[in-house]
This record gives C-alpha cells, structure tokens and sequence, in this order.
C-alpha cells in the first residue's frame, strides 16, 4: 500500500502538517495535521509501496516500542486514510 | 477605521517579533481587522497573533480568518513544490535562473507561509526564454508568450509562474540601474535594491500595501547591515528614489519595530492602495470621518501627494512653478481607457449619495 496522492510534510508551528501538491492538489485541495505517530507512518508510505506488517515493523524500531503495542494506533490511522480515500491498497 | 487599521499593524507586528498581542481595544471592529487584513494580503500572517489573544473571535469570523490562514498554508506548500521542480528541470537542462522577488522574500518571515505570492518569478537568459517556457509546458504549466520578453505559465489549481529576461522592463526608469541580471558582481546590494525598486515602483503606480512595506522592514533588516551604503545610495539617487526610500523605511521601522502608530499622508495613502472596490469605501470612510467635501477629497487625488509628485516629476523639487504642467499631464494620463474608468468611479461615488451609510 502506499498514498495515493504526493505529500510533503512540513513542520508548522511546531507541528508536522501534509500538504498535498503539484497535481495532485487538485483532487486533494486540503491539509493534515498530523501528530509524531502519524508524521512517522505519512513518512513511511510516501517512500513507496510497503505492506502493512512492514510498516508496522519500521514504526514499531521507530518509536522503540513492541508491534503489538503500536499495532492499534497505526491500524487505527490507516484506517482513517482509508476512509478519507487517501491509501493505495 | 482608523482603530481598526492601527491594531491590524499591531497584530503583524507582534506576530513577526513573536510576541504577545494586547487584547481587542474597545471599540475596535475585529471583522474590519480582518477584512483590512485580506486587502492588504496579511490576514493570514495577523491570524498567528489573533490565535493568542485570551479572548480570541469566536464564531463565524474566527472559522473564516482560519480557513485564510489555512488556503495561504496550503499554496504556500505547493508554491515552494512547484518552484522546487522548476528549479531541477532548468538545472537538468543547464538554464541559468534568478530569483529575486517573493522566493527569496520568504525566507525573511519566521514562517514562509505568512508572505503569500501571487506568483513565481523567475529571471532567465533571454536566449533561453523559450526553452525554459517549453520545460513549463513540460510541467503541465499552460504558458503564454508576452511580446518576446516574458513567458507567463499557469497550472491548476493555482500557481502561477512568471519567466523574465531582466530585472525591469525595458520601458522603465530602472531597466538599466541595475546591470546585468547575470553579470552582477554585487549579489546581495542587488537583491537588496532590486526590491526596493519594486517597491518603489508599486509605491508611485499604485498596488504598494502594508505587505510592501513589511517585506522592505525585513528587507533591512536581514541585509540593511550588508550592503554596500554608499552604492545603495548611489543607484536609489540615479532614479530619484533616496528620499522616498528612506521615508518608507522610516515607517517600516515605525509600524513593525518600534510599533509607533504613524498616521502622515504616506501612511494614509499606503491604507488606501490597492483595489478600487477598497479605495470606494475608504473614500467614503474618509469623507465621513473627516467632513471633507467631495470636490476637496478629488482635487486632492488629482494633485497627487508629494511624494508621488516629486518622484515622477524630479523637476518639481526645483522648479515647483511647474506643477501646474505636471498636473496637466497628470491629467491627460488618467483619460487613458483604465484609468479613466477609475476616475469615473471616483466621481460617481463622491455624487452618489447611497454609497454612503
């Protein structure tokens, strides 16, 4: 899976915000805020196509904790993509 | 409105100097602050400071200044992608550019996305004017070739781009002060006074709001200890612009640094810049406020200020018995079609008497 559109993010205010751009601003014209744990997973699926275990191996070293302890929080932010039609499955 | 001008200064100022605003004065209008504020290109950057008062706007008005603030976050976001990606593009091609306008005013603000751009502005070679526009077309940009000496690019949903081949059009006074745009051995004295010169020229021909004069207070300030004084000097007195210049930066540092409420006929006329739909209702709150008859108020945008007058004129400053030829001239460059129309407007709203309340 990976964004269906391209994003930056960017630190605003102190706070990571996602912008869509180029072209693709045109069928995403809005911004995320987004907190630490959602910048991290943004991040990751811009860098390509990943499968959702592998996501959550990569945030799981990121933020030093277990799977299972990340798994509700980034199953729950992906989801949320998803019902924003923002994911590429 | 006048209350309202003086605390919208006050939020932008407190925003760039990162500190806390006072509270709303009583008697102060906050809908007109922030409709001042959309005029003038600086509602989103005054947000920041409307976002820390104890009591900010609630409602209707604080969800529209936020959605100001939000819109300006998101082109700015996309601005600096599409000014990236043309970058690359004219590197991988080996097109040499400049950027001397809001690409590189930006950085002067604490945070980009507070100095909104109506475009990109990009200097090339003017032998590669056209193979830079075909990179544009390239990038999705829908271009537009304008008399050989500029390309103007759109794509949607909003970023406009703008190809020049020098610093000034040739039919200006400052199309050779500066040089070369490639040649410049003086790199930071022309940045430095290449806006200036812009804002200058908005200045005389209409256009120069608080954002102007908040890019040359930051200007200064980033690069006022850098450059070559006696150079800068030299060049703003070559097109008569020392006097204004220093006068602008005097306000600049009054508004945004000292925070000194300024109300002389060059802050009044800077208020007053911009759009016609703006300069009505002001016309109509300075008529109101002062009492000043319409045919006073007409005369006096016929005459010109001083400065202005001075400016287009050099030759007032020593012969001023030749002011009623200049305002002759004056006069017969606003029967040119668009500005006729300004001055008609003008009229039609001192007689009118519905366009006041």
């Amino acid at each position: 899976m990976k964004l269906k559109y391209k994003f930056i993010v960017r630190n605003v205010g102190g706070k990571p915000v996602a912008v869509a751009v180029g072209q693709d601003n045109q069928k995403f014209n809005g911004m995320i805020k987004l907190n630490a744990s959602g910048e991290t997973i943004f991040q990751l699926l811009s860098a390509g196509d990943i499968s959702q275990e592998e996501l959550l191996a990569r945030f799981a070293v990121q933020f030093d904790i277990s799977e299972e302890t990340a798994r509700p929080a980034v199953l729950a932010f992906l989801s949320q993509l998803q019902d924003n039609g923002l994911l590429d499955e | 409105m006048e209350r309202e001008w003086e605390y919208l200064l006050h939020l932008i100022r407190c925003a760039i100097q990162d500190i806390l605003p006072d509270e709303v004065p009583e008697g102060v209008d906050l809908r007109r602050v922030y409709e001042c504020g959309v005029y003038h290109h600086v509602a989103n950057l005054a947000f920041h400071s409307v976002e820390r008062l104890k009591a900010p706007p609630s409602g209707e008005l604080y969800d529209i200044w936020k959605a100001c603030r939000d819109k300006a976050l998101v082109l700015d976001f996309n601005q600096s992608f599409a000014a990236e990606e043309i970058r690359d593009a004219f590197s991988s091609a080996n097109i040499r550019w400049l950027e001397m306008q809001g690409t590189r005013i930006k950085p002067l603000y604490p945070q980009s996305d507070w100095r909104t751009m109506s475009d990109i502005d990009f200097i090339v070679d003017p032998s590669n004017l056209e193979r830079a526009g075909d990179i544009l077309g390239s990038l999705g940009y829908v271009c537009k070739n304008v008399r050989d000496i500029e390309i103007v690019g759109f794509r949607m949903p909003n970023i406009n781009v703008e190809l020049h081949v020098g610093f000034f059009p040739d039919n200006t006074i400052y199309s050779s002060v500066l040089g070369d745009a490639f040649s410049t051995e003086r790199p930071i004295d022309t940045l430095y006074l290449y806006n200036i010169l812009h804002i200058i020229k908005h200045y005389l021909y209409g256009g120069c709001g608080i954002r102007r004069v908040l890019d040359l207070y930051l200007l200064n300030q980033a690069y006022g200890e850098c450059v070559d004084r006696d150079y800068v000097q030299a060049v703003l007195k070559r097109v008569n612009a020392a006097e204004l210049t220093s006068e602008l930066l005097v306000l600049a540092n009054d508004w945004f640094g000292s925070g000194i409420s300024v109300k002389n006929e060059m802050a009044q006329y800077i208020w007053c810049s911009g759009l016609h739909g703006n300069r009505l209702n002001e016309l109509q709150n300075r008529l109101q406020d002062s009492k000043r008859n319409g045919i006073k108020y007409l005369f006096e945008r016929f005459c010109g200020n001083k400065q202005v007058m001075y400016v287009r004129y050099p030759i007032l400053e020593k012969h001023k018995i030749l002011y009623p030829f200049c305002w002759l001239h004056r006069g017969v460059r606003a029967l040119k079609p668009g500005k006729r129309k300004r001055l008609q407007r003008e009229i039609k709203a001192v007689r009118n008497k519905k366009m006041f309340k």
